[in-house]
């Protein structure tokens, strides 16, 4: 109701869709970009805003912005140099000292740029493997490759832990 | 550890308690948005102005040609100064003149 409202063009629709769903967005991009994730989660909803009318039914909204967050992050990386190394967030809304949760963020700062999409879309948010490959627009056989590799290297932080 | 437990395991290491929305971030959002819907606005009423603008000016000088056209050809090949066509040409000019923005005007002018 709200997404249809946003694409007929009213604001205050809008502003509660960005409500209801930034501190998901951010979190998530926190994770995945470091420090550009405010910047990048107001391009998402900015480009969101611009393509209101596209956005299809079928599917949930979220889904809809992290397809678009995805495009983003994906877009701010190749203006990036190539050598620049990603500075993430290891651990944020968690205590920063040691701990499974500590340990598992550093894990997943170490993993790769999609192997670390696939994990968040997949474990931290609950997404099917089908819906996490539509979000980032991989064939479904080449997003259970990436959730394999992710989960071999988190794996290595659980298994310390036991 | 099998590996529907093991994922069981990340989720639950991975997930994040509910944070509360940021109304500064939901206002810079609403504001951008709206910023961005008066340039588009602002875009498409120029593009159409231009369109019209162009259209006009291609309009009054096929006007002026087939009146220059009319006119008694002079000897030689030459012009007439103080013909219709020449006079249309100076009122496009002049109209060019006073519509058409300066070049570095709005940036001395801010």
């Amino acid at each position: 109701m709200l997404a249809r409202r946003t694409a007929a063009g009213e604001l205050g629709a809008f502003g509660e869709l960005v409500r209801a769903h930034e501190p998901a967005l951010r979190s998530m991009l926190r994770r995945l970009a470091g420090d550009a994730a405010d910047d990048l989660a107001q391009d998402t909803f900015i480009a969101a805003w611009r393509a209101a009318a596209g956005w299809r039914q079928d599917g949930s909204y979220r889904s809809w912005l992290y397809r678009i967050a995805w495009r983003q992050f994906l877009s701010y990386r190749r203006q990036q140099r190539p050598t620049e190394p990603l500075e993430v967030v290891q651990d944020v809304g968690m205590d920063n000292g040691a701990g499974p949760k500590a340990e598992i963020a550093q894990a997943m700062a170490r993993l790769g740029e999609r192997e670390r999409m696939a994990a968040l879309l997949c474990f931290a948010e609950g997404y099917s493997h089908g819906e996490a490959a539509d979000i980032m627009c991989v064939p479904l056989g080449t997003l259970k490759s990436l959730v394999a590799r992710a989960r071999r290297g988190l794996v290595e932080c659980l298994e310390d832990e036991q | 550890m099998n590996e529907a437990d093991l994922d069981k395991r990340l989720s639950a290491l991975l997930q994040e308690p509910d944070a509360a929305p940021d109304p500064a971030f939901v206002d810079r959002v609403v504001l951008a948005a709206r910023v961005d819907r008066q340039i588009r606005v602002a875009r498409r009423r120029a593009f159409r102005r231009t369109l019209i603008e162009c259209g006009a000016a291609i309009a009054v000088a096929g006007a002026f040609y087939l009146m220059s056209q009319e006119q008694a050809p002079l000897p030689d090949g030459r012009f007439s100064l103080f013909g219709p066509a020449m006079a249309g040409l100076v009122m496009l000019g002049l109209w060019a003149l006073v519509t058409l923005p300066t070049p570095g005007y709005a940036s001395t002018a801010s």
